[in-house]
């Protein structure tokens, strides 16, 4: 058992985002969060990585509650995602990489080998703001796993992509999980969640409503 | 200890590269080189500007013709009025034309004037014309205010006092006497500075300094909103928050624009400096007061210095508080006009204190946090303040930049995943939250 969630709950202001919520996610596990908008998919993220504070109830990584030492351990691909517009794509990567602590050399093997991969290797000259949507949505992706997290969690991955890029994003999606590295993600796209998870929850009004 | 020291091992290279970032990213800028060249330039031309006023001077020459009956009044103006140009020129120059009868009178006036006309002359003066015995004409192309026509009309008024005295039958030595000035001396108590030439120039230093405060601290400041809300509305913030805390991010942001600052003003103060050591002259501020080196006290750069990085942490901890309360862009400049009000009051209240820095008004503002760092610097070149009121007011500051930080941190916390439009309301109920 590595990531467990114990009767988590949270509230902004009167409205409760998370209701008393209970999730146990395997080491190596590809687990898919479905639900509609406003379920709570992206609060229940944050606060996996401490984000944000629970208002009662208890989150924990290897049995260790989570903190920022254990988001280190975490790649995020947040839904609200974006990139310095006005940086030039290979300084982001950069950057990126010095904050999530790879050293110099670690930075560069790693960011040559995914921008050879995802076929960025144009545009790394160019700054962020000159990138279509999926380019830096690519780009995004590369930053939240450049640091070879053990656990990836991943909002709306795949939305607003072209299907070539979809595919593109589904075989690094693939290649990770074989690494077993155990993977979060949510959608909305029951497909995606079919053909890659291989366990999942659905949830609503920030409560479980089907799991399996 | 050991798990601290763990921490700080991972927090330490996240936190260079972001304060990296940030200061990189300002002093690559267009418009950072831009304004360091400018300023560069106003310190060039200001350094050169007594030079170039002696030029601008040395062409004010009068040249006057005077229309006299015996030519007496031309030697006496020839030699009262010897005042010289910056270039060792005598500034006038004085040609007799003497009409002995009336009759010839308006034909030479008519002569001088046409020389006027043509350049040839500055002026002409009539001394007793016909038309008007015992008054004095003086013709030029302009009207000019407290010129040349001022200094030769208190030269004629003092030699025609004169003549009425002697008129009046008193000896030459009764004369000197009535003619003695009264020896009054201008002491200033409770200054710095005991003579006006040194008050002018601390005012002067204090002047250019807290303009330097004021400029800085709304745009250094204005760039730390920025900078939050830039990250805020492109979305790159929720990017870093699984790597750093938004305190962190913060802390960073500020220090990185604060050290971009700081080289801009090393940039200049150090090129002003340089240039006035090696000149061994004055900058010039305005036409006639210049600024010498030799009347700097170091200690002031100190204390500028100290007040110039509190000032900076106190304004930048509520540009960032309030910039991560805003979404849009668009809304930044609204959302930071009470900050940019109080940086403008703080700045009023110190020019005002530039005349009256012992005024209890002032000195009791001056530990108003808001107010310290522009209104204390000025109140410490100007008047004498001991130094534990000194530290006291350095103190009051730090203690507020504290709380500020804390409350900005906070803010900052919660605002960063905030989007859409943040009320006040909102905001106190965020200070309150744990």
């Amino acid at each position: 058992m590595s990531l467990s969630l114990n009767s988590v709950s949270k509230s902004f202001g009167a409205k409760c985002v998370v209701n008393n919520l209970d999730l146990n996610i395997e080491s190596g596990d590809v687990f898919g969060f479905l639900g509609p908008n406003g379920a709570g998919k992206t609060t229940t993220m944050r606060m996996i990585l401490d984000i944000i504070k629970p208002d009662s109830g208890r989150i924990a990584w290897q049995g260790q509650p989570v903190s920022l030492k254990t988001a280190h351990r975490f790649g995020y691909l947040p839904e609200e995602r974006g990139l310095y517009p006005k940086m030039m794509v290979a300084e982001q990567l950069r950057f990126f990489a010095r904050l999530r602590g790879l050293s110099n050399s670690q930075a560069k093997k790693q960011i040559a080998y995914w921008v050879e991969r995802f076929q960025l290797g144009d545009l790394a000259k160019k700054k962020a703001n000159e990138l279509s949507k999926g380019n830096q949505q690519k780009v995004q992706f590369i930053l939240a796993i450049l640091h070879q997290p053990e656990m990836l969690i991943l909002d709306e991955p795949f939305s607003g992509l072209d299907p070539v890029n979809v595919e593109l994003l589904k075989e690094a999606f693939r290649d990770l999980a074989n690494e077993g590295r155990t993977i979060i993600f949510s959608s909305h796209r029951m497909e995606h969640v079919e053909e890659l998870c291989n366990a999942l929850c659905i949830i609503a009004d920030g409560r479980i409503i089907a799991q399996g | 200890m050991l798990c601290v020291l763990s921490l700080m091992g991972g927090l330490l290279p996240r936190v260079k590269a972001l304060i990296q970032r940030e200061y990189l990213q300002r002093v690559r800028n267009k418009t950072f080189i831009l304004t360091t060249v400018i300023g560069l330039l106003v310190i060039l031309g200001l350094s050169f500007a007594p030079v170039i006023m002696d030029m601008i001077k040395a062409a004010d020459k009068a040249k006057v013709t005077v229309l006299e009956q015996s030519g007496e009044v031309t030697k006496y103006l020839d030699s009262a009025l010897q005042d010289k140009l910056p270039n060792g020129e005598r500034e006038f120059a004085f040609q007799v034309v003497t009409a002995a009868t009336s009759a010839e009178w308006p034909e030479k006036l008519q002569a001088a004037i046409e020389e006027l006309k043509a350049g040839k002359s500055s002026a002409v003066l009539e001394i007793a014309p016909p038309q008007a015995p015992g008054g004095v004409v003086w013709h030029a192309k302009k009207i000019d205010m407290g010129g040349a026509s001022t200094k030769v009309r208190t030269a004629l008024q003092q030699m025609f006092t004169e003549q009425r005295i002697k008129a009046s039958g008193l000896s030459p030595t009764e004369l000197a006497g009535i003619f003695t000035p009264l020896d009054f001396q201008i002491r200033a108590e409770g200054l710095k500075a005991k003579t006006q030439e040194q008050q002018t120039q601390n005012v002067l230093l204090v002047y250019f300094l807290l303009f330097m405060l004021y400029f800085s601290l709304i745009v250094y400041g204005m760039h730390v909103a920025n900078g939050v809300v830039e990250e805020k509305s492109s979305r790159v913030m929720e990017m870093m928050l699984a790597s750093v805390q938004p305190a962190t991010m913060m802390a960073a942001k500020i220090v990185g624009i604060g050290a971009a600052g700081l080289t801009q003003y090393a940039i200049w103060i150090g090129s002003g400096i340089g240039l006035l050591s090696l000149k061994n002259q004055g900058i010039s501020l305005l036409p006639g007061m210049s600024f010498h080196l030799a009347g700097l006290d170091p200690l002031y750069l100190v204390y500028f210095g100290v007040f110039f990085i509190l000032g900076f942490l106190l304004y930048a901890a509520m540009y960032a508080g309030i910039g991560a309360t805003v979404s849009r862009v668009e809304d930044t400049n609204q959302a930071v006009s009470p900050m940019t009000f109080l940086i403008v009051i703080g700045f009023m209240l110190a020019m005002y204190s530039l005349f009256n820095p012992a005024n209890p008004w002032i000195v009791g503002l001056s530990y108003v946090p808001f107010f310290t760092p522009m209104v204390f610097f000025a109140r410490i070149v100007l008047t004498p303040v001991p130094v534990s009121e000194v530290l006291l007011g350095i103190l009051d500051l730090l203690v507020s930049i504290g709380i500020l930080i804390w409350l900005a941190g906070k803010l900052y916390r919660f605002g960063v995943l905030m989007y859409g439009k943040v009320s006040w309301r909102d905001l106190v109920r965020l200070i309150g939250s744990r």
